[in-house]
Protein backbone atom coordinates (compact mmCIF):
# COMPACT_ATOMS: atom_id res chain seq x y z
CA UNK A 1 0.00 0.00 0.00
CA UNK A 2 2.78 2.38 0.93
CA UNK A 3 4.56 1.55 -2.33
CA UNK A 4 1.40 2.37 -4.25
CA UNK A 5 1.00 5.62 -2.32
CA UNK A 6 4.61 6.51 -3.00
CA UNK A 7 4.21 5.80 -6.72
CA UNK A 8 1.03 7.86 -6.89
CA UNK A 9 2.73 10.69 -5.05
CA UNK A 10 5.71 10.54 -7.41
CA UNK A 11 3.38 10.61 -10.38
CA UNK A 12 1.36 13.60 -9.19
CA UNK A 13 4.20 15.64 -7.76
CA UNK A 14 6.61 14.98 -10.56
CA UNK A 15 7.81 17.93 -12.59
CA UNK A 16 7.46 15.88 -15.74
CA UNK A 17 5.32 18.04 -18.01
CA UNK A 18 4.32 15.03 -20.09
CA UNK A 19 2.65 13.31 -17.14
CA UNK A 20 0.89 16.53 -16.14
CA UNK A 21 -0.36 17.02 -19.67
CA UNK A 22 -1.62 13.43 -19.78
CA UNK A 23 -3.46 13.78 -16.47
CA UNK A 24 -5.00 17.09 -17.59
CA UNK A 25 -6.12 15.57 -20.89
CA UNK A 26 -7.57 12.50 -19.19
CA UNK A 27 -9.56 14.66 -16.75
CA UNK A 28 -10.81 16.96 -19.50
CA UNK A 29 -11.85 14.07 -21.71
CA UNK A 30 -13.56 12.26 -18.85
CA UNK A 31 -15.60 15.39 -18.13
CA UNK A 32 -16.48 15.88 -21.78
CA UNK A 33 -16.94 12.28 -22.91
CA UNK A 34 -16.92 10.09 -19.79
CA UNK A 35 -15.57 6.54 -19.88
CA UNK A 36 -15.91 6.41 -23.67
CA UNK A 37 -13.68 9.46 -24.04
CA UNK A 38 -11.15 7.94 -21.65
CA UNK A 39 -11.20 4.79 -23.78
CA UNK A 40 -10.47 6.69 -27.01
CA UNK A 41 -7.80 8.72 -25.20
CA UNK A 42 -6.12 5.55 -23.90
CA UNK A 43 -6.21 4.03 -27.37
CA UNK A 44 -4.73 7.19 -28.92
CA UNK A 45 -2.08 7.35 -26.22
CA UNK A 46 -1.12 3.72 -26.82
CA UNK A 47 -0.74 4.43 -30.55
CA UNK A 48 1.27 7.58 -29.83
CA UNK A 49 3.91 5.65 -27.86
CA UNK A 50 4.41 2.99 -30.51
CA UNK A 51 7.89 3.00 -31.99
CA UNK A 52 6.50 2.94 -35.55
CA UNK A 53 5.86 6.37 -37.01
CA UNK A 54 8.02 8.06 -34.37
CA UNK A 55 10.16 11.10 -35.11
CA UNK A 56 13.08 11.95 -32.85
CA UNK A 57 13.24 15.31 -31.10
CA UNK A 58 15.98 16.49 -33.45
CA UNK A 59 13.95 15.86 -36.59
CA UNK A 60 11.43 18.64 -35.87
CA UNK A 61 11.84 22.35 -36.06
CA UNK A 62 9.38 23.13 -33.28
CA UNK A 63 8.91 20.12 -31.12
CA UNK A 64 11.57 19.68 -28.45
CA UNK A 65 10.34 16.16 -27.67
CA UNK A 66 10.03 13.02 -29.72
CA UNK A 67 6.71 12.85 -31.52
CA UNK A 68 4.44 10.47 -33.35
CA UNK A 69 2.71 11.04 -36.67
CA UNK A 70 0.27 8.16 -36.26
CA UNK A 71 -2.61 10.42 -35.23
CA UNK A 72 -4.49 9.56 -38.41
CA UNK A 73 -4.00 5.86 -37.76
CA UNK A 74 -5.34 6.35 -34.22
CA UNK A 75 -8.36 8.26 -35.57
CA UNK A 76 -9.11 5.50 -38.08
CA UNK A 77 -8.75 2.79 -35.40
CA UNK A 78 -10.99 4.63 -32.94
CA UNK A 79 -13.59 5.40 -35.61
CA UNK A 80 -13.71 1.80 -36.85
CA UNK A 81 -13.90 0.41 -33.32
CA UNK A 82 -16.77 2.76 -32.49
CA UNK A 83 -18.64 1.77 -35.64
CA UNK A 84 -18.03 -1.95 -35.10
CA UNK A 85 -19.19 -1.51 -31.51
CA UNK A 86 -22.35 0.26 -32.64
CA UNK A 87 -23.10 -2.35 -35.34
CA UNK A 88 -22.39 -5.36 -33.13
CA UNK A 89 -23.92 -4.10 -29.90
CA UNK A 90 -26.84 -2.13 -31.28
CA UNK A 91 -30.11 -3.81 -32.23
CA UNK A 92 -30.45 -1.34 -35.10
CA UNK A 93 -28.95 -1.03 -38.56
CA UNK A 94 -27.02 2.11 -39.43
CA UNK A 95 -29.04 4.31 -41.76
CA UNK A 96 -26.00 4.97 -43.92
CA UNK A 97 -25.32 1.26 -44.44
CA UNK A 98 -28.19 1.00 -46.91
CA UNK A 99 -27.03 4.03 -48.89
CA UNK A 100 -25.81 3.14 -52.41
CA UNK A 101 -22.98 5.69 -52.17
CA UNK A 102 -21.76 4.39 -48.81
CA UNK A 103 -19.47 1.59 -49.99
CA UNK A 104 -17.79 3.39 -52.97
CA UNK A 105 -17.28 6.58 -50.95
CA UNK A 106 -15.74 4.90 -47.92
CA UNK A 107 -13.63 2.63 -50.14
CA UNK A 108 -12.14 5.77 -51.73
CA UNK A 109 -11.49 7.24 -48.30
CA UNK A 110 -9.87 3.95 -47.27
CA UNK A 111 -7.54 4.03 -50.30
CA UNK A 112 -6.46 7.55 -49.31
CA UNK A 113 -5.87 6.44 -45.70
CA UNK A 114 -3.71 3.52 -46.87
CA UNK A 115 -1.67 5.83 -49.13
CA UNK A 116 -1.11 8.21 -46.23
CA UNK A 117 -0.36 5.43 -43.75
CA UNK A 118 2.32 4.03 -46.05
CA UNK A 119 4.07 7.40 -45.82
CA UNK A 120 3.61 7.57 -42.03
CA UNK A 121 5.07 4.14 -41.38
CA UNK A 122 7.90 4.41 -43.92
CA UNK A 123 8.77 7.78 -45.42
CA UNK A 124 9.09 7.86 -49.24
CA UNK A 125 7.81 4.32 -49.60
CA UNK A 126 5.72 5.68 -52.48
CA UNK A 127 6.85 8.69 -54.46
CA UNK A 128 4.56 11.77 -54.47
CA UNK A 129 3.68 11.11 -58.11
CA UNK A 130 2.65 7.49 -57.43
CA UNK A 131 0.43 8.67 -54.59
CA UNK A 132 -1.02 11.38 -56.81
CA UNK A 133 -1.77 8.84 -59.56
CA UNK A 134 -3.35 6.43 -57.04
CA UNK A 135 -5.61 9.19 -55.71
CA UNK A 136 -6.61 10.22 -59.22
CA UNK A 137 -7.48 6.61 -59.99
CA UNK A 138 -9.45 6.12 -56.77
CA UNK A 139 -11.53 9.29 -57.18
CA UNK A 140 -11.90 8.70 -60.94
CA UNK A 141 -13.40 5.27 -60.33
CA UNK A 142 -15.57 6.61 -57.50
CA UNK A 143 -17.17 9.31 -59.67
CA UNK A 144 -17.45 6.95 -62.61
CA UNK A 145 -19.47 4.35 -60.68
CA UNK A 146 -21.48 6.86 -58.61
CA UNK A 147 -22.35 9.74 -60.96
CA UNK A 148 -25.09 10.89 -58.58
CA UNK A 149 -22.38 12.41 -56.37
CA UNK A 150 -21.35 14.80 -59.16
CA UNK A 151 -23.36 18.02 -58.70
CA UNK A 152 -25.44 19.30 -61.63
CA UNK A 153 -24.66 22.91 -60.76
CA UNK A 154 -22.49 24.79 -58.28
CA UNK A 155 -24.09 28.22 -58.49
CA UNK A 156 -21.09 29.62 -60.38
CA UNK A 157 -22.13 30.48 -63.98
CA UNK A 158 -18.85 29.51 -65.69
CA UNK A 159 -18.49 26.22 -63.82
CA UNK A 160 -22.16 25.37 -64.30
CA UNK A 161 -21.61 25.54 -68.06
CA UNK A 162 -18.76 23.04 -67.75
CA UNK A 163 -20.81 20.78 -65.48
CA UNK A 164 -23.40 20.45 -68.25
CA UNK A 165 -21.10 17.90 -69.88
CA UNK A 166 -20.98 14.69 -67.80
CA UNK A 167 -17.41 13.83 -68.85
CA UNK A 168 -16.13 17.32 -68.03
CA UNK A 169 -18.01 17.25 -64.73
CA UNK A 170 -16.42 13.88 -63.92
CA UNK A 171 -12.92 15.17 -64.77
CA UNK A 172 -13.38 18.41 -62.80
CA UNK A 173 -14.70 16.59 -59.73
CA UNK A 174 -11.84 14.06 -59.84
CA UNK A 175 -9.20 16.79 -60.12
CA UNK A 176 -10.90 18.91 -57.48
CA UNK A 177 -11.06 16.05 -54.97
CA UNK A 178 -7.42 15.06 -55.45
CA UNK A 179 -6.44 18.72 -55.18
CA UNK A 180 -8.49 19.14 -52.03
CA UNK A 181 -6.98 16.07 -50.35
CA UNK A 182 -3.51 17.45 -51.12
CA UNK A 183 -4.58 20.87 -49.89
CA UNK A 184 -5.74 19.35 -46.60
CA UNK A 185 -2.39 17.60 -46.26
CA UNK A 186 -0.50 20.78 -47.11
CA UNK A 187 -2.41 22.78 -44.50
CA UNK A 188 -1.55 20.27 -41.78
CA UNK A 189 1.38 22.15 -40.36
CA UNK A 190 0.31 23.41 -36.95
CA UNK A 191 -1.29 21.80 -33.90
CA UNK A 192 -5.06 21.99 -34.02
CA UNK A 193 -5.30 23.47 -37.51
CA UNK A 194 -6.53 20.59 -39.67
CA UNK A 195 -8.00 18.66 -36.69
CA UNK A 196 -9.85 21.86 -35.70
CA UNK A 197 -11.25 22.39 -39.19
CA UNK A 198 -12.24 18.70 -39.41
CA UNK A 199 -13.92 18.81 -35.98
CA UNK A 200 -15.96 21.89 -36.91
CA UNK A 201 -16.90 20.40 -40.30
CA UNK A 202 -17.97 17.04 -38.87
CA UNK A 203 -19.84 18.85 -36.08
CA UNK A 204 -21.87 20.75 -38.67
CA UNK A 205 -22.40 17.58 -40.73
CA UNK A 206 -23.58 15.83 -37.57
CA UNK A 207 -26.02 18.64 -36.80
CA UNK A 208 -27.27 18.45 -40.40
CA UNK A 209 -27.54 14.69 -40.87
CA UNK A 210 -27.54 13.40 -37.28
CA UNK A 211 -26.14 10.03 -38.31
CA UNK A 212 -23.91 7.80 -36.17
CA UNK A 213 -21.03 8.02 -38.66
CA UNK A 214 -20.86 11.82 -38.51
CA UNK A 215 -21.31 11.61 -34.72
CA UNK A 216 -18.42 9.14 -34.38
CA UNK A 217 -16.17 11.23 -36.66
CA UNK A 218 -16.95 14.42 -34.74
CA UNK A 219 -16.32 12.66 -31.43
CA UNK A 220 -12.99 11.10 -32.52
CA UNK A 221 -11.74 14.30 -34.20
CA UNK A 222 -12.57 16.38 -31.11
CA UNK A 223 -10.68 13.99 -28.83
CA UNK A 224 -7.71 13.99 -31.20
CA UNK A 225 -7.84 17.81 -31.35
CA UNK A 226 -7.56 18.03 -27.56
CA UNK A 227 -4.72 15.47 -27.55
CA UNK A 228 -2.92 17.22 -30.41
CA UNK A 229 -3.21 20.74 -29.00
CA UNK A 230 -2.36 19.92 -25.37
CA UNK A 231 0.37 17.35 -25.95
CA UNK A 232 2.20 18.76 -28.95
CA UNK A 233 3.77 15.35 -29.64
CA UNK A 234 0.97 13.55 -31.49
CA UNK A 235 0.40 14.65 -35.08
CA UNK A 236 -2.21 13.79 -37.67
CA UNK A 237 0.22 12.49 -40.28
CA UNK A 238 -0.58 11.76 -43.89
CA UNK A 239 -3.08 9.00 -43.09
CA UNK A 240 -5.15 11.46 -41.08
CA UNK A 241 -4.97 14.41 -43.45
CA UNK A 242 -5.65 12.27 -46.53
CA UNK A 243 -8.43 10.32 -44.83
CA UNK A 244 -10.21 13.31 -43.25
CA UNK A 245 -9.78 15.35 -46.45
CA UNK A 246 -11.23 12.55 -48.58
CA UNK A 247 -14.15 12.00 -46.18
CA UNK A 248 -14.98 15.73 -46.09
CA UNK A 249 -14.77 16.18 -49.86
CA UNK A 250 -17.05 13.15 -50.40
CA UNK A 251 -19.57 14.50 -47.88
CA UNK A 252 -19.31 17.97 -49.44
CA UNK A 253 -19.90 16.89 -53.02
CA UNK A 254 -22.72 14.55 -52.05
CA UNK A 255 -24.37 17.29 -50.00
CA UNK A 256 -24.09 19.81 -52.84
CA UNK A 257 -25.38 17.24 -55.38
CA UNK A 258 -28.39 16.47 -53.13
CA UNK A 259 -29.04 20.16 -52.49
CA UNK A 260 -28.46 19.83 -48.73
CA UNK A 261 -26.12 22.82 -48.79
CA UNK A 262 -24.54 25.15 -51.33
CA UNK A 263 -21.06 24.87 -52.81
CA UNK A 264 -20.36 28.29 -51.30
CA UNK A 265 -21.07 26.92 -47.82
CA UNK A 266 -18.54 24.10 -48.25
CA UNK A 267 -16.03 26.54 -49.76
CA UNK A 268 -16.42 28.80 -46.75
CA UNK A 269 -16.26 25.91 -44.26
CA UNK A 270 -13.05 24.56 -45.80
CA UNK A 271 -11.67 27.89 -46.93
CA UNK A 272 -8.24 27.72 -45.32
CA UNK A 273 -6.92 24.54 -47.00
CA UNK A 274 -8.31 25.65 -50.37
CA UNK A 275 -6.95 29.21 -50.28
CA UNK A 276 -3.62 28.23 -48.74
CA UNK A 277 -3.13 25.51 -51.36
CA UNK A 278 -3.83 27.84 -54.29
CA UNK A 279 -1.69 30.67 -52.88
CA UNK A 280 1.19 28.24 -52.14
CA UNK A 281 1.05 26.73 -55.65
CA UNK A 282 1.05 30.20 -57.24
CA UNK A 283 3.87 31.39 -54.97
CA UNK A 284 6.05 28.40 -55.79
CA UNK A 285 5.33 28.69 -59.50
CA UNK A 286 6.28 32.38 -59.41
CA UNK A 287 9.53 31.54 -57.62
CA UNK A 288 10.28 28.79 -60.14
CA UNK A 289 10.01 26.07 -57.47
CA UNK A 290 8.24 22.72 -57.74
CA UNK A 291 4.63 23.07 -56.58
CA UNK A 292 5.08 19.84 -54.58
CA UNK A 293 8.13 21.07 -52.65
CA UNK A 294 7.36 21.81 -48.99
CA UNK A 295 8.28 25.24 -47.64
CA UNK A 296 7.60 27.53 -44.68
CA UNK A 297 5.70 30.26 -46.48
CA UNK A 298 2.21 29.30 -45.33
CA UNK A 299 0.08 31.62 -43.23
CA UNK A 300 0.36 29.25 -40.25
CA UNK A 301 4.17 29.54 -40.48
CA UNK A 302 4.02 33.32 -40.40
CA UNK A 303 1.49 33.25 -37.57
CA UNK A 304 3.75 30.93 -35.61
CA UNK A 305 6.55 33.44 -36.19
CA UNK A 306 4.24 36.09 -34.71
CA UNK A 307 3.40 34.05 -31.59
CA UNK A 308 6.83 32.48 -30.99
CA UNK A 309 8.55 35.51 -29.37
CA UNK A 310 5.60 36.00 -27.04
CA UNK A 311 5.62 32.51 -25.48
CA UNK A 312 8.50 30.49 -24.11
CA UNK A 313 6.86 27.21 -25.09
CA UNK A 314 6.97 26.23 -28.75
CA UNK A 315 3.96 23.97 -28.26
CA UNK A 316 1.86 26.91 -27.04
CA UNK A 317 2.86 29.07 -30.02
CA UNK A 318 2.28 26.20 -32.43
CA UNK A 319 -1.12 25.34 -30.97
CA UNK A 320 -2.18 29.00 -30.84
CA UNK A 321 -1.26 29.44 -34.52
CA UNK A 322 -3.30 26.39 -35.52
CA UNK A 323 -6.31 27.19 -33.34
CA UNK A 324 -6.37 30.85 -34.40
CA UNK A 325 -6.58 29.89 -38.07
CA UNK A 326 -9.14 27.11 -37.64
CA UNK A 327 -11.36 29.33 -35.48
CA UNK A 328 -11.05 32.37 -37.77
CA UNK A 329 -11.83 30.34 -40.92
CA UNK A 330 -14.13 27.38 -40.21
CA UNK A 331 -15.08 28.77 -36.78
CA UNK A 332 -16.65 31.86 -38.39
CA UNK A 333 -18.64 29.55 -40.63
CA UNK A 334 -19.81 27.59 -37.58
CA UNK A 335 -20.93 30.76 -35.79
CA UNK A 336 -22.92 31.94 -38.84
CA UNK A 337 -24.42 28.47 -39.24
CA UNK A 338 -25.43 28.15 -35.56
CA UNK A 339 -26.86 31.65 -35.37
CA UNK A 340 -28.86 31.03 -38.56
CA UNK A 341 -27.78 34.27 -40.23
CA UNK A 342 -27.45 32.52 -43.57
CA UNK A 343 -29.26 29.42 -44.79
CA UNK A 344 -26.75 26.76 -45.79
CA UNK A 345 -28.38 26.40 -49.20
CA UNK A 346 -27.66 30.04 -49.99
CA UNK A 347 -25.08 31.10 -52.56
CA UNK A 348 -24.35 34.15 -50.36
CA UNK A 349 -21.78 31.87 -48.70
CA UNK A 350 -19.55 32.60 -51.69
CA UNK A 351 -19.40 36.16 -50.34
CA UNK A 352 -18.26 34.83 -46.95
CA UNK A 353 -15.63 32.75 -48.77
CA UNK A 354 -14.44 35.88 -50.64
CA UNK A 355 -14.11 37.74 -47.32
CA UNK A 356 -12.15 34.84 -45.80
CA UNK A 357 -9.83 34.84 -48.83
CA UNK A 358 -9.28 38.58 -48.51
CA UNK A 359 -8.58 38.20 -44.78
CA UNK A 360 -6.06 35.44 -45.54
CA UNK A 361 -4.20 37.59 -48.05
CA UNK A 362 -4.18 40.71 -45.87
CA UNK A 363 -3.04 38.91 -42.70
CA UNK A 364 -0.37 36.93 -44.53
CA UNK A 365 0.94 40.06 -46.21
CA UNK A 366 1.05 41.98 -42.91
CA UNK A 367 2.79 39.15 -41.06
CA UNK A 368 5.26 38.64 -43.88
CA UNK A 369 6.14 42.32 -43.98
CA UNK A 370 6.65 42.57 -40.22
CA UNK A 371 8.86 39.45 -40.18
CA UNK A 372 10.59 40.04 -43.51
CA UNK A 373 13.88 41.12 -41.93
CA UNK A 374 14.48 37.73 -40.43
CA UNK A 375 13.68 34.26 -41.74
CA UNK A 376 10.86 32.72 -39.69
CA UNK A 377 12.21 30.04 -37.39
CA UNK A 378 9.15 27.93 -37.80
CA UNK A 379 9.87 24.47 -39.05
CA UNK A 380 6.13 24.00 -39.11
CA UNK A 381 6.10 22.60 -42.60
CA UNK A 382 7.13 19.11 -41.60
CA UNK A 383 3.93 17.63 -43.05
CA UNK A 384 3.96 19.79 -46.09
CA UNK A 385 4.14 16.88 -48.51
CA UNK A 386 1.75 15.81 -51.16
CA UNK B 1 5.08 4.14 -21.23
CA UNK B 2 6.43 0.96 -22.80
CA UNK B 3 3.34 -1.23 -22.90
CA UNK B 4 1.12 -0.05 -25.76
CA UNK B 5 -0.74 -3.41 -26.17
CA UNK B 6 -1.96 -3.26 -22.56
CA UNK B 7 -3.04 0.39 -22.93
CA UNK B 8 -4.63 -0.50 -26.25
CA UNK B 9 -6.65 -3.28 -24.62
CA UNK B 10 -7.76 -1.01 -21.78
CA UNK B 11 -8.77 1.68 -24.28
CA UNK B 12 -10.66 -0.83 -26.38
CA UNK B 13 -12.58 -2.19 -23.40
CA UNK B 14 -13.48 1.30 -22.14
CA UNK B 15 -14.66 2.30 -25.60
CA UNK B 16 -16.82 -0.79 -25.99
CA UNK B 17 -18.22 -0.21 -22.49
CA UNK B 18 -19.25 3.30 -23.51
CA UNK B 19 -20.67 2.23 -26.87
CA UNK B 20 -22.57 -0.57 -25.17
CA UNK B 21 -24.06 1.98 -22.77
CA UNK B 22 -25.12 4.29 -25.63
CA UNK B 23 -26.70 1.46 -27.61
CA UNK B 24 -28.58 0.26 -24.54
CA UNK B 25 -29.83 3.84 -24.16
CA UNK B 26 -31.06 3.75 -27.76
CA UNK B 27 -32.75 0.39 -27.12
CA UNK B 28 -34.50 1.79 -24.05
CA UNK B 29 -35.62 4.80 -26.10
CA UNK B 30 -37.10 2.49 -28.76
CA UNK B 31 -38.83 0.38 -26.09
CA UNK B 32 -40.28 3.50 -24.47
CA UNK B 33 -41.58 4.69 -27.84
CA UNK B 34 -39.39 7.78 -27.85
CA UNK B 35 -41.39 9.38 -25.05
CA UNK B 36 -38.41 11.53 -24.07
CA UNK B 37 -37.55 9.59 -20.91
CA UNK B 38 -34.17 8.62 -22.37
CA UNK B 39 -33.35 11.44 -24.80
CA UNK B 40 -34.22 14.19 -22.31
CA UNK B 41 -32.36 12.61 -19.41
CA UNK B 42 -29.09 14.31 -20.37
CA UNK B 43 -27.79 15.06 -16.86
CA UNK B 44 -28.17 11.77 -15.03
CA UNK B 45 -25.02 10.84 -13.09
CA UNK B 46 -24.60 7.35 -14.56
CA UNK B 47 -24.99 8.70 -18.04
CA UNK B 48 -22.51 11.52 -17.47
CA UNK B 49 -19.99 9.00 -16.14
CA UNK B 50 -20.52 6.85 -19.21
CA UNK B 51 -20.41 9.43 -21.99
CA UNK B 52 -19.63 12.77 -20.30
CA UNK B 53 -21.25 16.16 -20.74
CA UNK B 54 -20.70 16.55 -24.48
CA UNK B 55 -21.22 12.85 -25.21
CA UNK B 56 -24.54 12.83 -23.36
CA UNK B 57 -25.88 15.66 -25.54
CA UNK B 58 -24.53 13.95 -28.69
CA UNK B 59 -26.15 10.65 -27.68
CA UNK B 60 -29.52 12.38 -27.09
CA UNK B 61 -29.25 14.07 -30.47
CA UNK B 62 -28.51 10.72 -32.12
CA UNK B 63 -31.45 9.04 -30.40
CA UNK B 64 -33.86 11.86 -31.30
CA UNK B 65 -32.75 12.14 -34.90
CA UNK B 66 -32.54 8.41 -35.52
CA UNK B 67 -36.13 7.69 -34.55
CA UNK B 68 -37.53 8.30 -38.01
CA UNK B 69 -35.08 6.19 -39.94
CA UNK B 70 -33.75 3.48 -37.65
CA UNK B 71 -34.49 -0.06 -38.80
CA UNK B 72 -34.28 -2.73 -36.16
CA UNK B 73 -32.32 -5.88 -36.97
CA UNK B 74 -35.42 -8.02 -36.56
CA UNK B 75 -37.03 -6.14 -39.45
CA UNK B 76 -39.39 -4.10 -37.30
CA UNK B 77 -39.66 -0.37 -37.66
CA UNK B 78 -39.74 2.02 -34.75
CA UNK B 79 -43.04 3.12 -33.28
CA UNK B 80 -42.63 6.68 -34.62
CA UNK B 81 -42.11 5.34 -38.14
CA UNK B 82 -45.23 3.21 -37.84
CA UNK B 83 -47.20 6.27 -36.66
CA UNK B 84 -45.87 8.37 -39.55
CA UNK B 85 -46.55 5.68 -42.12
CA UNK B 86 -49.64 6.47 -44.14
CA UNK B 87 -51.97 3.55 -44.62
CA UNK B 88 -52.72 2.44 -48.23
CA UNK B 89 -56.42 3.17 -47.66
CA UNK B 90 -55.65 6.82 -46.87
CA UNK B 91 -53.47 7.12 -49.93
CA UNK B 92 -56.06 5.67 -52.29
CA UNK B 93 -57.75 8.22 -54.59
CA UNK B 94 -61.28 9.11 -53.65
Amino acid sequence: MSVLRQKLSDLLLTRNKTVHALIMMAMLLFLAFGITGLGVFTLMYSVSIMSAGHDSATSHGISSMSSSRLGGVAIVMSFLLLLIGIIVLSPSTLGAAVDAIFLPAWSTVFVCVILGASEDFKADLLSPYVRLAAKLLAFGIFFWITPSVVPDALGVPLLDGLFASPVLAWAICTLFCVGFVNAFNMADGANGLVPGIATIAFGILFLEYGGPIEGALFFVCLIFLIFNVLSGWFFLGDAGSYGLGAALVCYGLQGVAQGDFSAGFMASLLSYPCVDFLVSIMRRAREGESPLRPDNGHLHNWLYGFYAPKFSSRVVSNSLAGLTISLCSSGVCLVIYLSGWLPIESNTWFGVFALQTALYLVVRSRLKNTQSMESPDTGLGHFDLT
Amino acid sequence: MKKPPFALLVGLLLMLWGVSGVTSMATRAVAAGYDGSVANNVCSISRLALVGIVGSSVASELIQRDQDRMILDNGLRTSRQVQNQTSPAEEAPK
